[in-house]
């Protein structure tokens, strides 16, 4: 083997341009491989960051009357749960909200867990610094100001040393950092972490917007704001526990009949990859593993088809060496070991030079996520033992797939023709004439033509995303982000101040149009709401076919100012824009929607004038297609109660609210001050913008949001135009599109 | 050197028959023959006449088409791909034309290979190698490449590869062919000294001249032993 061995080398260094093509050939195939599997590993296979998972579970609250339906659990449910069940050793209660971290001015956007005092404990994760929180800082009323920070965050400060004890922004509040959680910690994710940890006595004041889908404090016993988690006792199970869970909720549902009314209990193991009040939230998620590491294991079989006629080509010029080798006695199985041993040693190469490249594509490709995502991706860089297990498995799996067959062939090869001085080409007959005359030549092409193909079509999507006629003409608009909670704003503050920082965005000089808008068209959140016509409410079990009947409609959502059609260049083609008042204080109900909403809910009259209401949890709705966005249902002011109509007094132009939709799902447009939403966005509509202005402009818009509070922070300034390009949906084909033409190139460049 | 003994090689009524799309071509019609251990047999004849189609046979690199062959006593006509290279590695040992040497193995590995495929313990084999090189006077080549020596001396590390295993028989397929005179008359001298001390060869040569150096020499004729000649 050592004689093998020391004669590959040899080849290699013999045949340098063979042995670099083969070897990047393989390392693009391999490090796609590389870079899959560890993604694929992470999400699904690596162990979670805590201790014992297989005693973790996540509990969760179901409807028994409604099975498909769950929520959340209040936290004096929680203390209620912890205190009386008899499964759990501990339960820890936690939930997610979006904070504003660090300096005032461009703070940027993270994510929070803000978690009962046992969090780490139950999770059995040691701290790297510092302590976990007391018990007395998870009450509510207690608003204790401290914060435990990821390792990542710390790391993004240097490893600061005296990070322990110092003072941290959140909300434009200060916090002190009373610890700092070890490397690899990512909660109870997989990948999406946390940026710091808040105590719960925090929650009322730092929750916002995207958890507000049931608007009550922390205290409040109807809350379904967080989620349980709890380590099983020994010997216990999931299925075991269902018994005493269930009895348990019995017994709450009747101390709390309101309250509790039909909820039952379920344990289920904790999702790698999601946080939800839903048992089944992660089902989707899974299938994307098998598809991504087929296509991997598709480029890796291109690799290799190409390597295998690189390995023939060359087979034929060693036809006469091999002859020798088996005229002198080798053994056809001696004659394959060598080229198989000189295939491994390309593979083993490759395999390096793949996990260099896997590893550095996924880095990158997690960093051009990062810029997206108002998340931290912990993303664990470097070489670990199941990646380099799997990338050797990969490197025997290619050196079977592309050297066996060649080696096969080469071995068979016709000695006393090939002993010859000028062995030349293979005389052999062909005894299938009609086959092609190396079939390898017709798989790989296939396989490179459908990976071609692949990337076509996302370059045809990415081209037809961005080139999608939004409906929107918003000229030279700029996006300016902000979200006034982050500073600690109460929501009667934030619309003050953005009732001011609007009117001096539209006074500046240039600016045509400025309007605040509590959704961005594509961006990263939508929220939607079902509407029917008022008056028709039917029953449970009635299935009512059209809106006449009483069919409900689900409608993108946006709560908007007064001058927001005319910035985005949507004109009211009936009826009426909001007015200033409407839009800044609450009056009367009104509504515009677009014509797509009106021809479904009045497909044959007229829709202005009329009025609507919002559909109950339990109605018929017609579905709808979308993008990737995270979304949620419109959480509105208490005034919008679902008896409430509105009315309907100006129809817009249908407009798309995600990027791939096939066509325009319906909008509904309420005034601003009926839907508060503390992260909103300002259109600024200039009348026109002269090349290369444009970082004084962003300049001038920051500065104006400086000038009526510094510690307002801005989290997101820049051109629609800009705004579009950052869409998550377009970044998916993008890199899907990039991906596939590489992979599918590797055909053409090494023919 | 005609011993008497039993012969090491014996054929009888060997014949090979080629078959292409239209043609049937006869190599080999009938041949009867039997080398005694530590003869010195040349076959000569025209070209095309069969001597290179009946040294394949003898060496095991091809098959004939019927009769039998049977080396050192065993019959090995029709055996396997594998015991045909099992055989052919340990009793018989091959100088071709064009020597036939691995370019990317030293003159060392070269000889060593045969003995390696064997699965001859290190040691020995590095003995038997450094026997065979000396023998044929590369010893002090033995680190070079092939492509760093002459044509008679590639000649030579041939033969020492040949004769490393210790065959029974050294087969030499005009081992002379690609060599100017004076380093085929070296080649034919080292022959000579080879069967002086026993080896038994059979040499297949068109060259009267070399086809003398033989004890006995068996003449071809379209496929057909026409002449079977002990030197006197």
């Amino acid at each position: 083997m050592v004689q093998d061995l020391r004669f590959a080398v040899r080849q290699l260094f013999k045949a340098p341009g063979f042995t670099v093509a083969a070897v990047t050939v393989l390392a693009l195939g391999l490090g796609a491989n590389a870079a899959v599997f560890s993604v694929v590993n992470t999400l699904f296979f690596a162990p979670p960051a805590y201790a014992k998972p297989h005693e973790m579970v996540q509990l969760f609250s179901q409807d028994k009357k409604n099975p498909k339906t769950y929520r959340g659990f209040s936290y004096p449910t929680y203390l209620d749960i912890r205190e009386q069940n008899t499964v759990f050793s501990d339960a820890m209660s936690f939930n997610l909200a979006l904070i504003g971290l660090g300096q005032k001015g461009d703070t940027p956007r993270a994510f929070a867990a803000i978690v009962s005092s046992n969090y780490f404990s139950v999770l059995g994760v040691p701290l790297a610094r510092g302590r976990a929180f007391l018990p007395e800082e998870e009450m509510p009323g207690r608003d204790t100001p401290v914060v435990i920070v990821s390792y990542s965050y710390w790391k993004k400060h240097d490893l600061d040393p005296s990070m322990l004890g110092s003072q941290l922004l959140i909300n434009g509040r200060p916090f002190t950092i009373v610890g700092i959680t070890s490397k690899g910690f990512v909660g109870t994710m997989q990948v999406l972490s946390p940026e710091v940890w808040l105590p719960m006595s925090v929650y009322d004041q730092v929750a916002n917007d995207f958890e507000s889908v049931n608007k009550t404090t922390i205290d409040d016993r109807k809350g379904t704001q967080l989620h349980i988690m709890g380590r099983l006792k020994p010997g216990m199970t999931a299925a075991t526990a269902k018994p005493a869970l269930e009895g348990l909720a019995a017994n709450l549902e009747k101390a709390y009949p309101v309250e509790q009314k039909d909820q039952t209990f379920i344990a289920a193991p904790v999702s790698r990859n999601t946080v939800s009040t839903n048992p089944s939230a992660e089902s989707g998620l899974k299938s994307i593993a098998p598809l991504l590491l087929g296509m991997a294991v598709v480029v890796l079989l291109v690799a290799c088809l190409n390597l295998a006629n690189m390995l023939l080509a060359r087979g034929t010029a060693r036809r006469k060496e091999i002859a020798i080798r088996l005229a002198l006695g080798g053994s056809r199985w001696r004659i394959v070991r060598q080229l198989l041993t000189e295939g491994f040693l390309v593979a083993l190469l490759g395999g390096i030079g793949g996990l260099i490249l896997g590893l550095w594509s996924s880095d990158l490709l997690v960093g051009s996520m990062r810029k997206l995502m108002p998340l931290d991706i912990v993303w664990l860089s470097g070489a670990n033992p199941a990646i380099l297990a799997a990338t050797f498995g990969f490197c025997l799996l290619g050196t079977l797939m592309f050297a066996v067959g060649p080696a096969l062939k080469i071995s068979r090869t016709t000695v006393l023709t090939d002993l010859k001085e000028h062995a030349g080409e293979d005389i052999v007959r062909r005894r299938w004439k009609f086959l092609p005359r190396n079939p390898l030549v017709v798989v790989q092409i296939a396989f490179s033509l459908a990976l071609l193909t692949a990337a076509a079509l996302f370059i045809r999507g990415a081209n037809k995303a961005a080139s999608v006629d939004t409906g929107l003409k918003p000229g030279a608009s700029y996006v300016l982000e902000v979200d006034a909670s982050l500073a600690g704003y109460e929501p009667k503050r934030a619309q003050e101040l953005y009732e001011n920082l609007s009117a001096r965005l539209a006074a500046l000089p240039g600016v045509e149009h400025a309007s605040i808008s509590s959704i961005v068209p594509f961006g990263m959140f939508e929220l939607s709401r079902s509407v029917q016509r008022a008056g028709l409410r039917p029953g449970p079990d009635a299935k009512p076919a059209t809106a006449a009947e009483g069919l409900a409609f689900e409608a993108a959502w946006n709560s908007v100012g007064a001058d927001y059609f005319s910035a985005v260049g949507l004109p009211v083609v009936r009826g009426r824009a909001f007015t200033e008042a409407e839009a800044t204080r609450p009056g009367p109900k009104v509504a515009i929607i677009d014509e797509v909403l009106a021809k479904k809910l009045w497909p044959d009259g007229d829709a202005l004038g009329q009025r609507i209401h919002y559909a109950g949890e339990n109605a018929s709705v017609a579905k709808r297609d979308g993008g990737a966005h995270i979304g949620g249902s419109a959480d509105l002011s208490e005034e919008e109660k679902q008896e409430e109509t509105i009315e309907i007094v100006g129809i817009v132009p249908g407009t798309r609210h995600a990027l791939f939709e096939k066509e325009p799902a319906g909008g509904i447009y309420l005034p601003f001050a009926r839907g508060f939403q503390s992260d909103v966005s300002f259109f600024v509509r200039f009348r026109s913008l002269a090349p290369g202005n444009e970082a004084i402009t962003a300049d001038l818009l920051r500065r104006t949001v400086r000038d009526v509070d510094p510690s307002i922070p801005i989290i997101s300034l820049r051109t629609f135009a800009q705004h579009l390009d950052a869409n998550l949906d377009l970044w998916l084909v993008r890199a899907g599109a990039a991906l596939f033409s590489i992979l599918g190139d590797l055909r053409l460049v090494w023919p | 050197m005609n011993n008497g003994s039993t012969p090491l090689i014996h054929l009888e009524n060997v014949t090979k028959v080629f078959l292409t799309d239209e043609v049937e071509t006869h190599a080999l019609s009938g041949i009867h023959l039997d080398i005694r251990p530590g003869e010195y047999v040349s076959i000569a004849g025209p070209s095309g006449c069969g001597k290179s189609t009946l040294l394949s046979i003898l060496g095991l690199l091809d098959t004939p088409s019927d009769g039998s062959y049977s080396l050192k006593g065993h019959e090995v006509a029709n055996l396997s791909f594998p015991d045909r290279a099992r055989i052919r590695n340990r009793e018989i040992g091959f100088i071709f034309q064009s020597f036939n040497l691995i370019g990317d193995l030293t003159v060392y590995e070269n000889v060593e290979l045969p003995l390696t495929y064997r699965g001859t313990g290190a040691q020995e084999r590095k003995n038997f190698v450094t026997e065979a090189l000396e023998r044929v006077g590369m010893g002090h080549r033995a680190k070079h490449l092939p492509s760093q020596l002459s044509g008679g001396q590639q000649q030579r590390v041939a033969v020492a590869r040949a004769l490393a295993g210790k065959p029974a028989i050294l087969l030499a397929d005009e081992p002379t062919g690609n060599l100017d005179s004076r380093n085929g008359e070296a080649v034919m001298e080292l022959l000579k000294e080879l069967h002086a001390v026993g080896a038994t060869i059979c040499m297949v040569t068109h060259d009267e001249r070399f086809a003398q150096h033989a004890d006995r020499t068996v003449h071809l004729f379209d496929g057909r032993v026409v002449e079977d000649r002990i030197a006197a």
